[in-house]
């Protein structure tokens, strides 16, 4: 390792930065000092950054894990557009030909990210073994825990492989972890406490301002909700859970505002999809209504609301959402809308979420049934990680009751926080064991929240709707500067 | 309920004169690939539409088909479950059609795939081109299928002439076949185009601009992509940027045959019979023959007299010949030796040369 790398001048180098955002600074330099580093920073501060830069101050390869195929895109990407081409994903998109490629020529790699199941895979990790790892990046290390959200039990196995790669540096990377859920972090990943660089910053945003709104029925709320969305500076998202419900209101807020709103869901086409995360990025969408499926991987920074139509399913969940407002450091506004039963589409998801006993047992009797399910099927996912990890039967009831409970209690949390009178941060901090320092000086809908502050400003022009362009050569000769050729 | 877009579509599906299953409808445009959806597709003349909408819902489907029922405009016959569709619905979909957009070069059961291959990379390059001219190098490449990315750097590579030059030349080359279409086709097919500060419109978007359905819009789309393959074939010397990319997917698009009747192929190509196929794949001789007829609906060049015993073949033709609408029960009693499947090849050719 090499401690007399400036690791400024490489942030200027690598990434065009002048400064470090907080906690990236520590994170590295802890990393470069040979420390196992766990590190909690809020959503929107750049922790891609510390593993990064870490990469290219040492030598050799740093690999990570990541639970999502899209999170592992977009990191691709970035990379790639800041001029890495010593990058790659394996995943399952990767053709079996192309991965023995890859395989065959890992020491080219300076970073090589892995899905969780990739990493199980005893070709994959006899070929990790051959090449030097300078980093082991655990991202969304929270999945490891049951406590947290999102819970993978592949993730659970992280420690075992950590160990037969040689216990190279770890750095476990999370953005809303409770106490218990960090200490199994740490646990599973045999990453002995006192050895162990802890980085945690609270998961506090002080310049997003909480606010809860109760609406007395259905249309109560889309009225508020437009007014909302015309009132306040945009651009922002609205979340909500189900397609449908999406849609509807983007054509709503299209219908009666002179707002561009566009809906994302997984229901859209690919090429779409993109499409309209690039719009967005560029400034041509005022408003997007969307599923969770929306906003990993958008790097922008002035999103200024981020509302929730529908109840979100849990306080870590709900953080991470509106984290994606004012990464400019700017103030933005959080709102959540509630009507009363709102919460029993999450009771409903929830009690499809997980396999009931019955199926557990029924797979656990004969594995063969698990091709009964549909490909794509959560369950058939989960299962067959059980199965495949060799997990006992009883040890996968018990974890499931679990699961079941820390979602229910999540839920009630959040139920919790729209209708206590209490002060909205506090609460939130409460749930993760933090206490509020300093109140901002607009904190919430409890503590008085004017949302007048918030208001468009004569600069925050919207997009209103777009002519449509019906010259095509313009077009062309934009896109290929093919005038006064 | 008004009738949208998709209901007078689906409703052109059916026709007057030939009575057709709705399950059979509804397999042909999912493109269920087996030997009697095939031939149906060809039957009913829909292998235009063979597998355009491959994630169709069979809910949905029938629910617009009793839509059309409803309003008289299709009959359904239960006791042998199919659906005709009445006078009414046919000039209802000439009234309609007279003013909307309904494609007539489609041509998906033989050259969906490649069109959509094609569209995907002309797309892809156009964002690159474009990034090139504006002198850009950091960008996030919206095309994000690995094996299309790997695609467009070898193509760039093989590209003889300076980069800049050829991204010139591929926007003139986007200019000479764009003015070849519909102005409205050429303005869907620009505005979807994405490239440097550049984002093109989402279909549901040009769906909202020009003030029809998304449906409507995907169909132009591929209308008229199908047609820019025809005039990039018909114009290689002048698109030869664009006639390179087609080139390359014409060659290596034999992928139309699902992968088991492809091994099948490959062994007859090499001269095994048909029994020498199923015993050496350990096939039913049936799902063999269905790879066969797969391949000759889907090759309409392939001969089919080589798998019919030359006498059987000129009785069968003669008596076709006599009355085209015998069954193959009635074959069956004039020639007890006859089988389905030359049976059916016969049906096959018959249908080649009389369109």
């Amino acid at each position: 390792m090499d401690s007399k790398v400036d690791i400024h001048e490489l942030l200027k180098l690598k990434f065009g930065y002048d400064t470090f955002r907080e906690g990236q600074e520590e994170t590295i330099r802890a990393a470069l000092s040979g420390k196992n580093t766990l590190v909690m920073l809020p959503t929107g501060t750049g922790k891609s950054i510390c593993y990064q830069l870490t990469g290219y101050a040492t030598n050799g390869t740093a690999i990570i894990v990541s639970p999502l195929i899209s999170l592992m895109q977009d990191q691709v990407e970035q990379l790639k557009m800041n001029g890495e081409k010593r990058v790659v994903a394996l995943n399952s998109l990767l053709s079996p030909n192309h991965k023995r490629q890859v395989l065959r020529q890992l020491h080219q790699f300076k970073f090589i990210y892995l899905s969780p199941e990739m990493l199980l895979q005893p070709q994959v990790l006899e070929a990790l073994k051959t090449i030097s790892i300078s980093l082991f990046v655990i991202d969304e290390a929270h999945c490891i825990s049951q406590w947290g959200m999102d819970f993978r039990p592949e993730y659970s196995s992280l420690g075992q492989i950590r160990k037969a790669l040689g216990n190279p540096l770890t750095m476990a990377l999370t953005a809303t972890a409770t106490p218990r859920v960090r200490e199994e972090i740490l646990t599973s990943l045999q990453l002995l406490p006192d050895d162990t660089h802890q980085i945690l910053y609270s998961v506090n945003r002080p310049n997003i301002s909480l606010g809860t709104i109760q609406c007395e029925n259905h249309a109560h709320k889309n009225e508020l909700v437009i007014e909302m969305v015309q009132k306040i500076s945009k651009p922002g998202i609205i979340y909500f859970s189900s397609k449908k419900m999406a849609d509807e209101i983007a054509l709503l807020i299209r219908s009666q505002t002179s707002l561009a709103a566009e809906s994302y869901h997984s229901s859209l086409e690919t090429g779409d999809k993109i499409k309209i995360q690039h719009q967005f990025i560029q400034g041509a969408i005022d408003v997007i209504c969307a599923t969770s499926a929306f906003g990993m991987g958008i790097n922008k920074n002035n999103i200024r609301f981020v509302f929730h139509y529908h109840l979100p399913a849990s306080p870590e969940a709900y953080l991470q959402e509106i984290g994606r407002a004012g990464r400019d450091g700017q103030p933005s506004v959080a709102l959540l809308f509630y009507e009363q039963g709102d919460h029993y589409i999450h009771q409903r998801f929830q009690e499809e979420a997980l396999p009931s006993e019955d199926v557990i047992e029924m797979v656990y009797r004969d594995p063969s049934k698990l091709d009964l399910f549909p490909n794509e099927d959560s369950h058939k996912q989960l299962l067959s990680s059980f199965i495949e990890l060799k997990r006992p039967l009883q040890e996968v009831k018990r974890q499931m009751e679990l699961q079941r409970k820390v979602k229910q209690n999540q839920l009630y949390f959040m139920i919790h926080y729209i209708q206590s009178p209490e002060c909205k941060r506090e609460l939130l901090l409460h749930y993760f064991e933090e206490t509020l320092t300093q109140k901002p000086e607009i904190c919430c809908s409890s503590c008085g929240l004017d949302l007048e502050k918030y208001q468009t400003s004569e600069e925050n022009q919207v997009n209103s709707h777009k002519e449509f362009k019906k010259e095509w050569q313009n077009t062309l000769n934009d896109l290929f500067l093919l005038e006064n050729l | 309920m008004a009738l949208t877009y998709t209901d007078y579509f689906i409703l052109t599906l059916f026709s007057t004169e030939q009575p057709k299953k709705g399950s059979t409808v509804f397999h042909i445009l999912q493109g269920k690939k087996t030997a009697s959806i095939l031939y149906r597709a060809a039957d009913y003349s829909l292998d235009c539409f063979f597998g355009f909408f491959p994630t169709i819902v069979r809910h949905a489907f029938f629910q617009r088909l009793d839509q059309l029922v409803s309003v008289g405009y299709v009959t359904f016959n239960s006791d042998i479950d199919e659906y005709r569709q009445t006078v009414e619905g046919k000039e209802a979909a000439e009234r309609y059609f007279s003013h909307h957009y309904y494609p007539t070069k489609v041509r998906w059961m033989t050259h969906g795939r490649a069109v959509q291959e094609f569209q995907k990379k002309v797309y892809f390059l156009t964002q690159i081109f474009s990034e090139i001219r504006h002198n850009n190098s950091r960008y996030i490449p919206l095309e994000k299928n690995g094996a299309i990315q790997q695609w467009a750097k070898q193509w760039l590579k093989q590209q003889r002439s300076d980069v800049q030059e050829s991204a010139v030349k591929f926007g003139q080359e986007w200019k000479l076949l764009l003015s070849q279409l519909e102005s409205e086709n050429a303005i869907v097919i620009a505005q979807s185009m994405s490239g440097h500060q550049i984002v093109g419109l989402t279909k549901k978007q040009l769906a909202e601009r020009m003030s029809v359905e998304a449906l409507e819009i995907s169909m132009r789309e591929a209308d008229t992509f199908s047609k820019l393959v025809e005039l990039t074939a018909k114009q290689q010397t002048e698109v030869p940027l664009f006639y390179s990319i087609l080139k390359e997917i014409m060659e290596q698009n034999d992928n139309s045959l699902s992968k088991s009747a492809k091994e099948t192929i490959q062994l007859i190509q090499k001269g095994y019979s048909l029994e020498q196929v199923t015993n050496l794949r350990n096939l039913k001789k049936s799902t063999v023959s269905e790879h066969l007829i797969e391949w000759v609906i889907l090759f309409p060049k392939v001969d089919i007299k080589p798998f019919i015993p030359k006498e059987i073949y000129q009785i069968a033709e003669d008596l076709m010949n006599e009355n085209p609408a015998y069954t193959f029960k009635d074959m069956q009693e004039k020639i007890p030796a006859m089988e389905f499947l030359w049976f059916r090849l016969i049906q096959i050719e018959r249908r080649r040369k009389n369109g």
